[in-house]
């Protein structure tokens, strides 16, 4: 599927403004560039090296995006269609991968040890039952890799309640995965 | 939790975080008043956050992890997503690896008590490819025309259900080359062992038009048989069929291969048999040294690791092989570097030959190349073939007669002094004291090894006086034997010629080869023929214990005669160990002297 820069900056235009269709058609558009990127990127890089996010998304971000049309909160947006596409795809990754451990009886490798990330998963969905813009504010800045000022711009709000909430969601889901709960739940 | 709770647990969150540490309890004491449960919810939570920025949770962006993430989607939907069970007759195990092609999976055949099988699936994706779908259909083809003992085999192939195309295999129970080389020097018996095998399979498959073109030491099986390695060539993954059918004129080669493996014009998309004997050249280069001949770094991109290794491969190997392996001969490092010569045409025309020289050199055998036709000196008048001036003797059965008087003659023609060994005696077939003396005084015993002549017992008592006057043995084999166990001794590491259903131009050059070797005078045979590089050593009858067991057991006669040489008090060769194979030739010599001067 190849789609044009202005195709996308349009849908990212329209998204912004408020058409939430826009967005069902932009998903599958990034998720294939997305796709295509990491791969090249794996073929390159030797196992273990550390990949950055944003610069993947930055690849994918200028492939995609009619240059002329570049704008700063654009590239907010886009990156949290990104980071939407990043947490379903971790997500599936590891829901698949569950069962080929039974089946192979080997361990499998998981990228970062000391994180599960079905766990994360359910944290945040607990998380976003108890205040919505929190589990946002963890979805732009882990899974899309935002800085502080984007994820402020995406969810129109200034960058200092960013930083609160993301400081008493990440206190929170840390707690929640390391498996002390609250009292009252 | 309500978010209402949740909330209220915020906003006072926000306002202690503010607070100097000591000021803190006192202000928890003061709005908590009542509710202990919201206090420990504020401090597990103050808690929890000097923790996750102390220990950097979810500090970094997920990074790395997307991108394997994406980049695994397709093989983990490859596993996941396929029927576990394929044609209601493969059920799938568990994934063995993937390969230049697809994804291997260990299976059991469900109509064959559940037989372990290997069901080898094209990769999604490739699947798409026209190129990678005619080198499936390439490799289907290529495997079945196979049918030797050292290539695995194919049993089945099919379509799944989703349109991918695969292959169902031999599963080969064994360990990798690659794991047992691990980068350290094999003893060289052993590599002259694998590389005589791996040789002969590769020509099996060359002369059928198929190269392998991958051969790596991931790709040779070791199977332990009776105490020794059995070869076996897995994955024929790239092989070119030459002239395969779904093949069409025009079609591009891509270039395929493991870069320390590949030959020079491999790297230019352009691989042949001599690529496959490139290969060989290698592994058997690291075998001996634990070294690859030419360093790639692997950390590059591979289109600049092919340019590296190509400019490396046209300067030729540094350093010399033998200050890497304290025993490895010279002759032995000369082999392995023809192997690996730039230029296609220096290498060996066959794999199989390579394999023979390197097995040779490696086991001290010494290779004999004649660099003079024989002079005019060398060439005698007389050729006269009564006892005891025969140099030949030519041991055969009653209905081989026809073919041992074809031989006779062609060795006359060549000039050599050769003596049928009942020729003329059909009158009297008990009275063999003229082939006796023959024996005693020849330098070489020609063996016509038929299933008949290994049941004679005129052929036996041959082989028993030649055993007893210590003459070398050439069998040549004029029709496929069983091998019984008696004959096993001729044939188990030693050499022997193959004259069945192919015409004398083939087999003779090396048979005369053979003789010249051993000391015989073959002053009027083609000069020709002495320039070929495979050297036939007649074979010896050790003297050890096992070889006389083996002898005994074959002529039944042996005993008695082991006995009058004990008594002869001659037993000092009897009790000898098997001489070095070096010393074959030698006494070849030293024979062929000792004659003249009998004949002097």
């Amino acid at each position: 599927m190849k789609s044009s820069p202005r195709e996308v900056t349009q849908l990212l235009r329209a998204w912004r403004n408020g058409d939430p269709s826009a967005l069902d058609t932009l998903i599958p558009l990034v998720y294939e560039e997305l796709r295509r990127s990491a791969q090249r990127y794996m073929a390159r890089q030797a196992p273990g090296h550390t990949l950055q996010t944003t610069a993947l998304v930055n690849e994918v971000y200028t492939r995609l995006i009619d240059r002329s049309h570049m704008e700063w909160q654009n590239r907010a947006h886009f990156f949290a269609v990104c980071a939407k596409i990043m947490r379903n795809v971790l997500v599936d990754h590891f829901r698949r991968q569950r069962p080929k451990v039974a089946l192979s009886g080997e361990a499998l490798v998981s990228p970062e040890p000391d994180l599960d990330v079905m766990a994360l998963e359910a944290a945040l969905g607990r998380l976003a039952a108890l205040d919505e813009r929190q589990s946002q504010v963890v979805e732009l800045r882990f899974f899309g890799g935002l800085t502080e000022e984007e994820v402020a711009e995406v969810l129109n709000v200034s960058p200092i309640t960013v930083k609160r909430a993301w400081k008493k969601a990440r206190a929170w889901l840390y707690r929640e995965l390391s498996g002390r709960s609250s009292d009252d739940t | 939790m309500t978010p209402e709770r949740y909330q209220k647990i915020n906003e006072l969150l926000d306002r202690v975080s503010r607070l100097e540490p000591s000021q803190r309890p006192p202000y928890l004491d003061r709005v908590c008043v009542g509710d202990e449960a919201l206090r420990r919810e504020i401090e597990s939570l103050l808690a929890a956050d000097a923790q996750a920025s102390a220990g950097g949770f979810l500090g970094a962006p997920a990074a790395l992890k997307f991108a394997e993430a994406f980049a695994s989607d397709q093989s983990g939907e490859a596993m996941s997503e396929k029927p576990m069970i394929l044609n209601e007759r493969y059920e799938i195990e568990r994934i063995l690896g993937e390969g230049g092609l697809g994804v291997a999976y260990l299976a059991h055949d469900l109509t064959l008590y559940s037989k372990p099988v290997v069901v080898k699936v094209l990769k999604e994706g490739i699947g798409q490819s026209a190129y990678w779908k005619r080198k499936f259909e390439q490799e289907k083809e290529a495997l079945a025309r196979c049918q030797n003992p050292h290539i695995v085999g194919v049993h089945d192939s099919g379509i799944l259900p989703s349109g991918d195309l695969f292959l169902v295999m031999e599963f080969v129970e064994g360990v990798p080359l690659g794991s047992v080389m691990k980068g350290e020097m094999m003893p060289l018996m052993r590599v002259a062992h694998l590389v005589r095998q791996l040789g002969q399979a590769l020509s099996y498959a060359h002369e059928r038009a198929i190269f392998h073109r991958d051969l790596k030491p991931e790709n040779i099986m070791l199977r332990l048989a009776e105490g020794e390695d059995f070869v076996i060539l897995i994955d024929f993954g790239i092989a070119t069929v030459k002239e395969s059918r779904p093949a069409t004129r025009g079609m591009q080669t891509a270039v395929v291969g493991t870069p320390p493996y590949m030959a020079p014009e491999q790297i230019l998309g352009e691989p042949s048999a001599a690529s496959d004997i490139y290969a060989l050249g290698v592994i058997a280069y690291e075998m001996v040294s634990g070294q690859r001949p030419f360093a790639v770094p692997r950390e590059e991109p591979l289109i600049d690791q092919l340019r590296q290794l190509y400019q490396m491969q046209q300067t030729g190997v540094k350093g010399k092989l033998t200050d890497l392996h304290p025993n490895l001969s010279e002759a032995a490092q000369t082999v392995i570097l023809k192997a690996l010569s730039f230029d296609p045409r220096d290498r060996y025309l066959q794999a199989r030959d390579f394999g023979e020289a390197l097995a040779n050199a490696l086991t001290g055998k010494e290779v004999i190349f004649l660099t003079q036709a024989p002079t005019e000196s060398m060439i005698s008048v007389d050729i006269l073939e009564a006892p005891p001036f025969a140099e030949v003797v030519i041991s055969y059965c009653a209905q081989d007669l026809a073919q041992a008087l074809q031989l006779a003659d062609h060795l006359k023609a060549a000039g050599a002094k050769c003596w049928m060994a009942d020729h003329g005696h059909e009158a009297n077939l008990n009275d063999r004291t003229e082939t006796i003396q023959t024996l005693k005084h020849c330098k070489v015993v020609l063996l016509l090894c038929s299933d008949a002549a290994l049941r004679s017992n005129r052929v036996k008592q041959d082989i028993q006086f030649a055993w007893s006057y210590e003459r070398p043995f050439l069998p040549l084999l004029i029709e496929p034997i069983g091998f019984p166990e008696q004959a096993k001794y001729w044939f188990e590491g030693k050499q022997w010629i193959e004259a069945m259903d192919t015409p004398p131009e083939r087999w003779l050059p090396l048979v005369l080869r053979a003789l010249v070797n051993i000391g015989v005078q073959c002053p009027r045979m083609n000069p020709v023929y002495l320039y070929g590089t495979r050297v036939i050593q007649p074979t010896r009858l050790d003297h050890s214990f096992e070889s006389l067991w083996s002898i005994a057991s074959f002529t039944d006669q042996i005993w008695p005669l082991l006995a009058e040489r004990v008594q002869r008090g001659t037993t000092r060769s009897a009790v000898r160990g098997l001489g070095a194979p070096q010393e074959e030739v030698q006494h070849g010599y030293r024979l062929g002297s000792a004659s003249a001067s009998h004949r002097a």
